[in-house]
């Protein structure tokens, strides 16, 4: 039940996106068309649990050598870009149809805080190896659930007229904020 | 704080940054599969000026390698 409730917290109840506003910059900017908002979500779905398994095994490193307290931001952040730079270099070699799909937004995940951000929680909240999995998937799945939504009604905002002002990020942060309140009715469900 | 532990620091982290380097690299010198050669080209361009992909980014290199 825990696990379900860890799940549904970082889905919906507490999206990392319209909860805590993390990963604002590619949110905007990536979410123009659906299809681009697809790709990024799957990548970072792919980066954001691979890294944070591998963050969960270099902190228990970290805390076993007593330095977990000031080297784990510079060594998960190390790790962060490495893998990414791992993974475009394996999908380039190994699986080229899935590069092709990926395309630019794999090397543009290693700007998006959120990857950083659940290294960071799960060592916090101090989760078991399940639970990191868990909470790591229904993170990176939230951003991309939102990232879609968002990138719908942003494809039918460019039909509609509205005064200048409005147009292009200030309608979409407006939009966005609407989005973040009616998000906010999930965290009342408890598990 | 122990000076072997200081060493140790300094140790793990010239270890992550030759990791990135490492991996960086490979990167770098690994040929993109067919039909991938252009996938910066064909990027529209987002909001992310910040981005190596962003077009106004690559504007210097395409002036250049057109003189």
């Amino acid at each position: 039940m825990e696990i379900i409730g860890i799940a549904f917290a970082a889905l919906l109840g507490s999206n990392i996106v319209l909860s805590r506003f993390l990963g604002i910059c590619p949110f905007l900017g990536v979410s123009k068309k659906s299809s681009n908002a697809i790709g990024m979500g799957l990548a970072l779905i792919v980066v954001v649990t691979l890294s944070s398994m591998i963050c969960y095994g270099l902190d228990k490193l970290l805390v076993l050598l007593g330095m977990a307290s000031y080297l784990e931001l510079v060594v998960f952040i190390l790790v962060i870009a490495s893998f990414v730079q791992l993974l475009e270099f394996f999908l380039k070699k190994y699986i080229p149809s899935l590069y092709k799909s990926l395309g630019v937004y794999l090397p543009l995940i290693t700007t998006n805080c959120v990857v950083l951000q659940v290294c960071l929680d799960l060592v916090s909240r101090e989760y078991n190896f399940l639970q990191t999995i868990t909470y790591s998937v229904s993170t990176a799945a939230g951003y991309m659930l939102v990232i879609v939504l968002f990138s719908f009604i942003r494809m039918r905002l460019d039909n509609q007229e509205m005064p200048k002002a409005f147009k292009g990020n200030a309608i979409a942060l407006i939009t966005a904020g609407l989005m973040a309140m009616a998000f906010m009715a999930f965290s009342g469900f408890k598990f | 704080m122990q000076f072997e532990e200081i060493l140790i620091s300094i140790g793990i982290v010239l270890v992550c940054v030759a990791l990135f380097v490492g991996t960086y690299l490979l990167n770098k010198k690994t040929k993109k599969p067919e039909g991938c050669e252009n996938l910066e080209e064909n990027c529209s361009g987002c909001s992310l000026v910040g981005c190596s992909h962003h077009p106004s980014n690559n504007l210097e290199e395409k002036e250049k390698k057109e003189n």
